[in-house]
């Protein structure tokens, strides 16, 4: 566990009962001040490759609130989810919807060191695979998604392997539908498609 | 009261309250020059007589049989090789067209994806107003955000929207009239079908079986979308028969014994049990009937937490227009475990049965690869057709390590609607030929709006996706002609009293056949995938066909954002 996650951890047990933190209704001015929270573990710029916490930074509107309505219903609660979910205790359904406008309305950061080239057979093979499951779907855009259906292209490798697995085994409940689709996959392919997805600028 | 007024509106009250408070009001954005044109009022009548029109397409499907059969005749089987692009508009948003143009007194109202929808000068192509939707904060889509287009009655055109509302707007200006929020979005209901508009009546469906919806259709009343009735398409006991084959006979393979334990210890599925609505109902308007077709249970492939045959899933239905009450169904796929819904719209037209009589009938074909011929009457199965498509394992198990099976939720007759010509006895069907690989994988409780499948499926490497325009005589069930195509064939066909049968393919080619053998008698090529339903109208002397080339969602087909309009 990384010490950012510990400090959160602590400071996330007492955001609900601190007053004006997320206990309050969120003016629109409140809001920036209050996702500066996220950087902590969230960066805008620069994001490392290796990051196993999502970008979040402008992904889809309708994602992010329902992502952030289940970190609080516990809904989503695997291990990796263990602040989120108590960071949202505190937080009304208006402030989710506040701040998850707020994050969608930035632009998406870029990542340092995941330069795959669009030659390479891994790159190929990923695309190739994710044609077969039909991913497109939902993800569609160039798998920049819409609504509540997230942004895949670009996002770190790290996190995307992690919560594809989390999915895989069921540790991930808030999305039965992708755990299915994601378990006709072979860990290989897995590995192929998220270099795919990852290194899309 | 229902579930949706006990748990989902208020949630999506709270949406509409804090974060889109203009949600509901106008956004037109008129042209710069005002137009001269001055729309409708578009009467009862003048819909009732739609099937007669010469000159005008009044409706998603043509007329409330939903032939699209138009009985314009200029570009016919000698003519059609003259056709030339006559205009085209560019719409603001580059993704997937599934709308079905309608024309009357020289306005033609199309749409987008997202529910952006733009009122045209049919002659020229030229923008009279455009609407363009604020969507709420959550949708969830499963196959892309389509919208198959707008009817209209007196003053006023109506849309659904893929954040489960119904918006009137007024025909002239695109000014909102009223707007009805009929289901929360966050919890996975939208719609993608038009409306039917009928009597004072806008009927709509709802969609989202992907996510455990409770499907309805509903009818509102036009002056100022109130519901008037609605019709759940899982009613509280929809358990049926416990049927062991599908309506084409074929086994399907269930543990009665084992579904019956699950119903005693679970309970009736039917809050949860999906039942989508894609595509408009028909009317018999002298009968005051409706009917149309409901998709795939939810979960879509995990028969274990629904036990029953599911109704009305998968199913032909027929209710009163002006209750909304049952009049009689037919399931095709019981307990369906395939995602093999019913999405092509209904069709109604004279048909002859078992014994050589004509009677009133009704035609749907599935994603089954099958067309189904019905007495209109009961609802009853007169006829199956010879497969439309390829099959293979057809309503075999799913297993942990995959079995493959053909037609799937990719394959047979998808959304596209059928045309008829009756005076051939034709069905026209766009068919897609597509295998796919089903997994059986671990159940889930239903995930509160959030994709519930219950299993997995995908493509085989390899193996190869094509598609088909095929002619199906209804009255023998038998294929008259068949055109294979290298892609799979989505959008919907037109027919013509000229003899033409016209319809689109992914790879942008968009093509007039002789409706007797499948000749290609004229083709375009357009920069984008076609694959939209064709509508067709007579201005100023001139016939014209327009199609949406735009491309679509599921099939990956090249994206584009035209309205193409032919003459000569």
């Amino acid at each position: 566990m990384t010490s950012c996650v510990r400090v959160l951890q602590a400071l996330a047990l007492l955001l609900p009962v601190l007053p004006g933190v997320w206990g309050q209704p969120a003016a629109a001015q409140d809001v920036k001040q209050q996702v500066a929270t996220c950087l902590a573990c969230h960066p805008a710029s620069n994001v490392p490759a290796n990051s196993a916490n999502p970008i979040i930074w402008g992904q889809n509107l309708g994602y992010v609130y329902l992502q952030l309505r289940d970190f609080k219903r516990g809904t989503r609660a695997s291990q990796s989810d263990v602040v989120m979910h108590a960071l949202t205790q505190g937080m009304t359904d208006a402030q989710m919807l506040a701040i998850a406008q707020y994050v969608s309305a930035q632009p998406w950061p870029k990542q340092q060191g995941q330069t795959t080239p669009q030659t390479d057979p891994a790159f190929v093979r990923g695309a190739t695979l994710a044609g077969y499951g039909a991913c497109a779907n939902c993800h569609f855009n160039n798998w920049q998604g819409y609504s509540a259906n997230p942004r895949l292209r670009g996002q770190t490798p790290a996190y995307l392997t992690t919560t594809i697995n989390e999915f895989r085994s069921g540790a991930r409940g808030n999305s039965p539908g992708m755990a299915d689709l994601l378990r006709t996959y072979s860990p290989d392919d897995i590995k192929a498609i998220v270099l795919y997805l990852s290194s899309l600028d | 009261m229902p579930k949706l007024a006990r748990t989902c509106v208020p949630v999506a009250l709270l949406v509409i309250a804090t974060v889109i408070p203009h949600l509901g009001t106008a956004a037109p954005k008129p042209s710069s020059t005002p137009s001269a044109l001055r729309p409708g009022p578009l009467s009862q009548e003048r819909l009732v007589g739609a099937a007669g029109n010469r000159t005008e397409f009044l409706m998603t499907h043509a007329n409330y049989a939903q032939t699209r059969f138009h009985r314009a005749d200029r570009i016919n089987r000698k003519t059609a090789k003259n056709l030339k692009l006559a205009w085209s508009f560019e719409m603001d948003v580059t993704e997937s067209i599934q709308t079905a143009p309608i024309v009357y007194d020289g306005v033609m109202y199309v749409t987008s994806s997202f529910n952006h929808l733009f009122a045209l000068d049919a002659k020229t192509g030229k923008e009279v107003w455009r609407y363009l939707h604020v969507m709420a904060p959550a949708v969830s889509l499963c196959c892309g955000p389509n919208n198959r287009g707008v009817e209209a009655l007196d003053d006023l055109v109506y849309m659904g929207t893929l954040d489960s509302r119904v918006v009137a707007l007024d025909a002239r200006t695109g000014a909102v009239v009223w707007s009805s929020q009929l289901a929360d979005p966050s919890h996975g209901y939208s719609i993608t079908m038009a409306p039917t508009v009928v009597s004072g009546k806008v009927l709509i469906g709802l969609a989202g079986a992907e996510y455990g919806i409770r499907g309805a259709l509903k009818a509102l009343d036009a002056k100022t979308g109130k519901e008037l009735w609605t019709f759940y398409t899982s009613p509280e006991n929809t358990v049926g028969v416990w049927a062991t084959t599908d309506a084409v006979g074929l086994p399907l393979h269930r543990d009665i014994a084992a579904e019956k334990a699950a119903l005693a210890k679970r309970g009736d599925p039917y809050k949860t049990l999906g039942g989508s609505i894609w595509q408009n109902p028909s009317v018999d308007v002298e009968h005051r009937r409706i009917y149309f077709v409901v998709g795939n249970p939810s979960p879509d492939l995990d028969g274990s937490v629904r036990p029953g045959d599911n109704l009305y899933t998968d199913s032909l239905v027929s209710v009163d227009l002006d209750t909304g009450k049952y009049l009689c169904h037919l399931q095709y796929v019981p307990h369906d475990l395939w995602d093999l819904d019913s999405v092509s719209p209904t069709v109604l037209t004279p048909v002859k049965n078992r014994e050589g009589a004509i009677v009133p009938g009704v035609i749907h074909a599935g994603k089954t690869g099958y067309l189904y011929v019905h007495d209109a009457r009961d609802c009853s199965l007169i006829r199956v057709s010879k497969p439309l498509v390829e099959v293979q394992n057809e309503r075999a198990l799913p297993t942990v390590n995959g079995v493959v099976i053909q037609p799937g939720p990719n394959g047979g007759v998808s959304a596209s609607p059928l045309a008829i010509d009756a005076s051939q006895g034709l069905a026209f069907a766009m068919t897609e030929e597509m295998a796919l690989t089903y997994y059986k994988t671990p159940s889930a409780e239903y995930p509160e709006g959030k994709l519930w499948l219950g299993g997995g499926f995908k493509a085989v490497p390899g193996e190869p996706i094509w598609g088909a325009l095929v002619a199906v005589d209804y009255n023998t069930g038998e294929i008259r002609w068949k055109v294979k195509k290298p892609e799979p064939m989505f959008g919907g066909a037109l027919a013509t009293a000229g003899g033409l049968v016209f319809a689109g393919e992914s790879n942008g080619k968009f093509a007039a056949y002789d409706s007797s053998n499948g000749k290609v008698l004229w083709s375009y090529q357009a920069d984008a995938g076609v694959n939209a339903p064709p509508s067709t109208y007579m201005l100023d002397g001139k016939q014209y066909v327009v199609v949406g080339a735009g491309g679509n969602t599921q099939l990956g087909s090249k994206r584009g954002n035209k309205i193409l309009a032919f003459s000569y």
